[in-house]
């Protein structure tokens, strides 16, 4: 019986050849590695291509896969290194401005609408930030990652990373601050 | 704690929404800081609360049925022989050596030369097909040599300067991808990815993509575009601190090709310029921008001496698996690296006159772009930046000529990609930065004299096109088309039409300051 919580478990069972166990790895993680990719690219096409192709990857490199090490940051690797690789092939054909844009449409009450508002600033700030800032400030805040986590993953240091994070937080903060700090802003969306 | 503290952990934390008690107090009383702590949870908690989404029906599909038809790749063969030698018991080991001792005497006996098992072992076990040794490149014959003289001199050779004026009178309309001229502004013009500055630590992008796990040994065209693609980095960042960090990057490039290049059975011929260069780079040019770090942000050269400090380590355990030759090789990276971080760390002094680069006079390629690169990161000013680059666009102009002569279509279609590559995101980038506002008559002349020089070579290429014998031109038409100057290729027909490339739309100042 396969623990679907439990990722070594999974990765064991994946690298003695079990696809299936392989499927609940990509259940799992497909689904942020995407967003993940949607961040950084804006592009649902480009985003899909890379995570398909980083699944299919990782099937083929399971093996490799060192038991013990963190299996997220392992994939979160093969995605960056997938997504340098196409954007050095082709520059991103269809972009969105916000990826909400996609999911948000229904009509929402007027405390929804300030919310979107709020999630639709950030996410263009967000965007606005230098690529390297936002990987690591994404796989931080999205995808819940450790430093250490989002070091292996970027193939950098620690303080490389900690240096990013902090470095996103500064613009996000002096950019959307102005906003942010509006009692209206503030009393709605802070909860 | 006071509220620079506070703000400063908000900033740095793996987990602000965890204060620890002192500073939760601090938050408490404090309704800046609270103001700040409240604003930045926002921001996660919104980011985090982003829709998930499934992964698509089809796509899962997809990705199931690829898993069930693709085999996985089992772990290099080299590896698992290690495991085995742990596992075997030592009788084994001896039975297994005596049988391949009896085996090779058998070989040899029926005539099976050391030669062939030798090249048996690398192709299948030691080195991976990628690490192969690429074929040696043909060299220029004296038919070739005396072709190549006729084109250049028939076409404006690079370099040669012409009058700005008379080029730019001549402008009748500009190509697409490397007229720059509606480019809203500096970082819309140039891709999101080399605007962003890299620190220190960081691996190379053309490092990464490269591979999934370890960097590996590249061959010549995969170094140059990895080398081209660090240029164009270096090219895109101003400020002390990332031009520092593009030099680390770059550096770091030339270690892992170094110590590969050492480690590797085959070789590609770099060895010697690539230590060269990287020792070059690390004692002379690392310590001089580091220099220019403001008072703030100095810290960064101090961790840039722990970097090197772990570099000058992992030689340390790397030497006694190395030949004498590449072990000598791997002490001058050491030593380097060791001068340097103690330079950057203040502990020596600065020697009176710097190391010699002896790996620049080279007429490869690939030391060009390292050499040039490494003038453009410890350069401010832009125009001389755009100058830099410059320069080895009219070095690529010339290859991508003797290429297509040669009648190498894939490589003269490669190198015109790093060429307009260049034109546009080393060159024209740089110029962009000139506010034509308030540019003074010297800046606006040497403007002028770049942009002439960067014309240069592309007037080059399109003479040579029209020039060349009908084996090359083919090549040299798609090499001007992947350097997205396709409009510069002249039509086929007696009507010759010069299209002029233009970097921006600059309107020049009228010199107030005559001298």
């Amino acid at each position: 019986m396969i623990d679907p919580n439990d990722d070594d478990e999974l990765v064991r069972l994946a690298q003695a050849g079990d696809g299936q166990a392989f499927g609940v790895l990509i259940d799992r993680y497909w689904p942020r590695v995407y967003r993940w990719l949607m961040g950084l690219t804006r592009s649902p096409q480009m985003s899909e291509d890379v995570a398909q192709d980083s699944f299919l990857k990782a099937w083929k490199g399971i093996s490799a896969f060192t038991p013990g090490t963190s299996f997220r940051a392992w994939v979160f690797r093969i995605a960056r290194n997938g997504l340098i690789d196409q954007q050095r092939r082709e520059r991103p054909t269809t972009q969105i401005d916000s990826w909400d844009d996609q999911t948000a449409s229904e009509p929402a009450a007027l405390a929804h609408l300030v919310q979107d508002e709020t999630r639709r600033l950030i996410n263009e700030a967000c965007g606005r930030l230098p690529g390297s800032v936002r990987e690591a400030f994404l796989l931080r805040t999205q995808e819940g990652l450790s430093f250490a986590e989002i070091a292996e993953a970027l193939e950098s240091t620690e303080e490389t990373v900690r240096w990013r994070v902090h470095k996103a937080r500064q613009i996000l903060l002096k950019e959307l601050g102005p906003y942010l700090s509006l009692p209206s802003q503030q009393g709605r969306v802070g909860r | 704690m006071n509220c620079n503290e506070t703000q400063a952990w908000l900033l740095h934390s793996e987990t602000p929404a965890l204060p620890p008690p002192p500073l939760a107090d601090h938050l408490r009383r404090c309704g800046t800081c609270q103001q700040a702590h409240r604003q930045l949870l926002l921001v996660e908690n919104h980011l985090q609360s982003a829709p998930l989404p499934l992964v698509p029906v089809a796509i899962k599909a997809q990705l199931m049925n690829a898993i069930t038809t693709t085999p996985l790749v089992r772990p290099a063969a080299r590896s698992l022989v290690k495991r085995r030698k742990h596992r075997f018991p030592l009788e084994h080991v001896i039975g297994y050596a005596a049988a391949a001792a009896a085996s090779l005497i058998v070989g040899g006996l029926l005539g099976y030369g050391y030669a062939e098992r030798g090249r048996l072992i690398v192709d299948t076990t030691v080195l991976p097909a990628a690490n192969a040794v690429p074929a040696e490149s043909p060299k220029t014959t004296t038919d070739e040599a005396a072709a190549v003289a006729n084109v250049i001199s028939n076409s404006v050779a690079p370099g040669v300067a012409v009058a700005p004026s008379a080029v730019v009178e001549n402008a009748v309309a500009k190509p697409p991808k490397v007229d720059l001229v509606e480019a809203p502004s500096l970082p819309a013009a140039v891709s999101p990815d080399i605007t962003v500055p890299m620190k220190f630590g960081e691996r190379p992008a053309a490092d990464l993509a490269m591979n999934i796990g370890e960097p590996r040994l590249l061959n010549d065209e995969e170094l140059l575009a990895t080398l081209v693609d660090s240029h164009t980095q270096t090219a895109a960042v101003t400020s002390p601190e990332d031009r520092l960090a593009r030099l680390v990057s770059l550096s770091d490039v030339l270690w892992t090709q170094t110590v590969k290049e050492s480690q590797s059975t085959g070789s590609t011929g770099n060895l010697e310029w690539l230590g060269d260069a990287y020792t070059t780079i690390v004692e002379n040019d690392l310590p001089a921008v580091a220099r220019e770090l403001p008072a703030g942000q100095q810290e960064a050269a101090l961790v840039l001496a722990t970097n090197l400090d772990g570099r000058a380590a992992e030689i340390e355990s790397m030497l006694s698996a190395s030949t004498p030759a590449h072990a000598e090789i791997l002490r001058q990276l050491q030593a380097s690296a060791q001068h340097s971080s103690a330079r950057l760390t203040k502990k020596v002094k600065d020697p009176a006159s710097p190391r010699q680069r002896r790996w620049s006079d080279s007429t490869n390629l690939l030391p060009l772009v390292v050499e040039q690169t490494v003038a453009i990161a410890r350069e401010d000013n832009p125009i001389e930046r755009a100058d830099h680059s410059t320069a080895l666009a009219e070095s690529f102009a010339k290859d991508i000529l003797v290429t297509s002569l040669r009648g190498e279509e894939t490589r003269a279609a490669t190198l015109g990609g790093h060429f307009g590559r260049v034109l546009e995101q080393g060159i024209a980038v740089n110029l962009k930065r000139i506010d034509p506002a308030k540019a003074t008559y010297q800046q606006t002349r040497r403007y002028q004299q770049v942009v002439a020089r960067a014309q240069q070579s592309i007037l080059f290429l399109q003479q040579s096109l029209e020039a060349a014998p009908p084996g090359a031109r083919q090549s040299l038409a798609v090499a001007m088309q992947q350097g997205g100057l396709a409009q510069l290729v002249p039509p086929p027909g007696p009507t010759r039409r010069i299209w002029i490339w233009s970097p921006v739309n600059f309107r020049w100042p009228h010199p107030v300051h005559r001298h």
